[in-house]
């Protein structure tokens, strides 16, 4: 990418590091979700995600390592949403982000995908192969909790918390407007954001659920101010690197 | 559907190389047997998932961590269709033996009551351990008469060879790498040489009848050595050390021969007394019971369709 496209830049940066923080998140789940086959999806999904960062990483600058910049970047270049960055230790909280998270990328992946940038939407395609797996498996699964009553108390809760944050993975750093000229976007992130919510409300709608979407604090992610969990989050990223970085591991 | 008429008759069935499947009318002590077999098994996948979990986030680089994690998710998708063959066999549900797993009612391997301390020893479960695990696999392989496991074998063993490679892949980036890197793969090596050799178990018993009945097809006492004749050049080679003060290299045959094992400790370990058993299954515990609302939510789900 040129120095020109800077807004490009940032704009993919901060969805390459949603991917990675997200990613993370999920690999924390191995071996402790409720079955086994949860185990399964939530380590193939955070393959995939990694996978999504690594070709992002990799079309913004391709003269650095993936490491280098997925890794050793000092906190303030970061350009994640917050909502990627929480740990989401309790599994309902794991799986309503996972709901929300991967209905956003849908959305955020096809105006990529229909965008004028060849090598961008080639990366958008082939991501959104992946995500509708995501999806079905979050969606069925979430669907058939949602219709008990214990499902509902607990993942209710946790739908009108994280919810209103998701509105941040809609934002950027950047005029949208440019974006959109330069044929990177297919459609404006008030548009996507818009879509999303739409989606959201229509998986909820049956189950009583009303969110409070003015409930958004307008969270500052992509302007490199990290939320409280992304310095653990981080730090276990780069715990073993750390400790030499001289070293190939 | 096969039946036999008596024990004899089941033994000379087996001995010929045949084939039991699900639906024959195996001797009960057979049928006890495999599935005991197979629950240890199955539950030495999960544990084994487990142990590994703990470095995955912390694996370094983006390539570490999507291999640690494939790798990871290849065991617990083991046991998974491992704890599903068990099932079949009518002995206990998939719910039953998680539930006696995690009471410590039953067993897993001995190597995963052990803590993973480091990187280090990440890569040391990944090169000495799994290797390990490998050859018991391939003998179980050989001859094993219980046709669901022998197909599901084989499909373990393709994944574990990708495990074995990217452990020696693993092991010689160490090697090869900065005097911190040494270091603590040496360290590693000491804590996991021993266990990863008692993994075979103490010689096998003469009228073991894991061996009569094509169970098991080899001797615990030939896979560990046929080990170590593998493991100890390769080490040496790679400039690390083996933990073992009475090491040697006979001079006439030029096998490597190792210090008597004392197999008491193995003992208390495998009665889950190991160094790590009871946080790893207290862990595994409050995870299973704090995901229960979601397991009884999914049957109530499916029986009010």
């Amino acid at each position: 990418m040129s120095s020109g496209d800077h807004a490009a830049r940032e704009y993919l940066l901060g969805f390459a590091d949603d991917e990675l923080c997200v990613g993370q998140n999920h690999s924390w789940w191995i071996a402790v979700g409720p079955f086994l086959e949860e185990d399964l999806a939530f380590s193939s999904i955070a393959q995939d995600e990694l996978g999504h960062a690594r070709m992002l990483y990799e079309f913004i600058d391709p003269e650095k390592s993936v490491d280098e910049i997925a890794y050793w970047r000092d906190q303030r270049g970061y350009r994640s949403a917050h909502i990627a960055e929480l740990r989401c230790h309790q599994w309902p909280d794991a799986l309503v982000r996972h709901v929300l998270y991967d209905l956003a990328e849908e959305v955020r992946w096809h105006a990529l995908s229909g965008g004028s940038w060849e090598r961008v939407a080639a990366i958008a395609t082939r991501a959104i192969a992946e995500e509708r797996f995501h999806l079905q498996h979050s969606l069925s699964l979430s669907e058939r909790l949602l219709a008990t009553a214990e499902g509902r108390k607990r993942l209710i809760p946790s739908f009108q918390r994280l919810a209103p944050m998701g509105q941040e993975l809609f934002r950027a750093n950047v005029d949208e407007l440019r974006l959109v000229d330069s044929g990177l976007l297919s459609s404006s992130l008030t548009d996507q954001k818009n879509s999303w919510i739409k989606k959201v409300e229509t998986l909820l709608e049956t189950f009583n659920c009303e969110i409070n979407w003015e409930e958004f604090q307008d969270a500052p992610g992509r302007e490199g101010i990290r939320s409280s969990d992304f310095e653990s989050l981080h730090a276990e990223m780069v715990e073993v690197l750390n400790l030499d970085p001289n070293a190939q591991w | 559907m096969k039946r036999w008429e008596s024990l004899e008759d089941f033994e000379a069935f087996i001995v010929d190389g045949g084939i039991v499947e699900p639906s024959d009318e195996m001797p009960d002590v057979y049928r006890l047997a495999v599935f005991k077999f197979i629950e240890l098994h199955a539950n030495s996948e999960y544990m084994g998932g487990l142990t590994e979990r703990d470095w995955i986030p912390k694996a370094p680089g983006l390539h570490r961590k999507l291999t640690a994690l494939a790798k990871t998710q290849d065991e617990i998708g083991h046991a998974h269709l491992l704890y599903m063959i068990a099932a079949d066999l009518g002995v206990k549900t998939r719910d039953e033996m998680m539930e006696d797993l995690l009471a410590g009612t039953t067993n897993f391997h001995n190597v995963f009551h052990y803590r993973v301390h480091s990187w280090g020893d990440q890569v040391a479960v990944a090169y000495l351990v799994d290797a390990a695990a490998l050859a018991s696999q391939q003998a179980v392989f050989k001859n094993c008469s219980y046709g669901p496991y022998k197909r599901i074998l084989r499909r373990i063993i393709a994944e574990e060879g990708f495990h074995m490679r990217n452990g020696e892949e693993l092991l010689l980036t160490m090697a090869s790498g900065t005097d911190i890197q040494r270091t603590m793969m040496q360290d590693s090596i000491n804590r996991w040489w021993l266990p990863a050799i008692q993994l075979f178990g103490p010689d096998s018993r003469l009228d073991d009848p894991l061996l009569r009945w094509n169970i098991k097809s080899e001797r615990n006492e030939v896979l560990r050595d046929r080990y170590i004749q593998k493991f100890v050049p390769q080490l040496l080679n790679a400039g690390f050390q083996v933990p073992d003060s009475g090491l040697y290299q006979d001079g006439e045959t030029g096998r490597w021969c190792i210090s008597d094992i004392d197999w008491e400790p193995l003992k208390a370990t495998m009665r889950n007394g190991g160094p790590d058993s009871k946080r790893r299954l207290i862990d595994a515990q409050a995870a299973w019971k704090d995901a229960s609302w979601v397991r009884d939510a999914l049957d109530e789900a499916v029986v009010s369709q």
